[in-house]
């Protein structure tokens, strides 16, 4: 009994020496020709409204833009858009975000606008053009 | 007589100046803007007359670094094309074919480039029936529409193939 354990244990431990050594270096050799594609310039970018709220007769809305992609940013304009109960558009201003300086990946920068419709019941934000 | 002449940052402080006078129907942009554009246009030129500017026009080829809905959605549907990104008319030359001028140069720009397409945007809400009529009268045809602003705003999407020009 105890041999069949040994013997086991044995063919297991030459398995594994197998896989590792005579499987795996092959694999190893053949990596340096396998080589990984240069990270591409993927831009993208979104817009968030943080808040709408009503500020003594006007209407704030407070956002920001965040560079979700792999290169730099900038110049980016938004538009803020104010909206009635039926959702329909009452105002809406062109805010320029990020000038020329650069938002990075990762990065967020954050704006507010205000309307002076006080009937404004909702908010919201659209990207209106940027550079990358 | 009008002429056609190359833009220079030296010209950004009128070339603003013009295209405040059409907002909102354009974009505001500023002069760091206004170089991105000088930069990375496919054709960027002006109209003067007598040293007067009366227009100028901003356009860019595939491949440029600027994002919009609207230059994006060409940019999704052509692999080549000259997209007019603005075209200014000083408001005291208007109806006396400066767009017609710019147009006509565009064309032969875009050709000597290999591309065969001309792309804008005409506002279809609110109206701007005399834009999209000076356009079909030009030989473009719609091909799409957009809505932006949370839906208020919607844009006919103009293109106007230039195959048939190309010697």
């Amino acid at each position: 009994m105890n041999i069949a354990i040994l013997l086991a244990l044995m063919a297991l431990v030459g398995y594994i020496a197998f896989e590792r050594y005579f499987k795996a270096q092959p694999a190893q050799e053949s990596s340096p020709a396998t080589v990984a594609p240069a990270s591409t310039k993927q831009p993208a970018l979104r817009a968030r409204m943080s808040s709408c709220e009503r500020v003594y007769n006007r209407t704030q809305l407070r956002g920001y833009v965040e560079n979700t992609g792999n290169t730099d940013i900038s110049f980016v304009t938004v538009t803020a858009l104010w909206k009635d109960l039926n959702g329909r558009v009452i105002e809406s201003a062109v805010v320029y975000v990020v000038k020329d300086q650069v938002l990075a990946p990762g990065e967020r920068r954050e704006f507010e606008a205000s309307a002076e419709k006080d009937r404004a019941a909702r908010c919201n934000v659209e990207l209106l053009d940027w550079w990358a | 007589m009008m002429q056609i002449q190359a833009v220079t940052s030296l010209d950004f402080e009128a070339l603003l100046a013009l295209n405040e006078d059409s907002v909102p129907h354009v974009n505001s942009i500023d002069a760091a803007q206004m170089e991105r554009f000088l930069q990375q246009a496919a054709a960027f030129f002006k109209i003067v007359d007598e040293e007067k500017l009366v227009g100028f026009v901003i356009s860019l080829g595939a491949g440029a670094d600027y994002h919009s809905p609207n230059y994006t959605w060409f940019a999704r549907q052509l692999t080549q094309f000259l997209y007019i990104d603005r075209i200014m008319v000083h408001r005291d030359y208007r109806r006396l074919g400066v767009a017609s001028l710019i147009y006509q140069e565009l064309q032969k720009r875009a050709l000597a480039k290999g591309l065969t397409k001309l792309c804008c945007e005409v506002n279809l809400m609110p109206p701007n029936p005399d834009s999209l009529a000076l356009h079909f009268s030009l030989g473009f045809i719609q091909v799409g529409a957009q809505h932006t602003n949370g839906g208020e705003k919607e844009v006919a999407l103009l293109v106007k193939s230039l195959e048939g020009l190309i010697e």
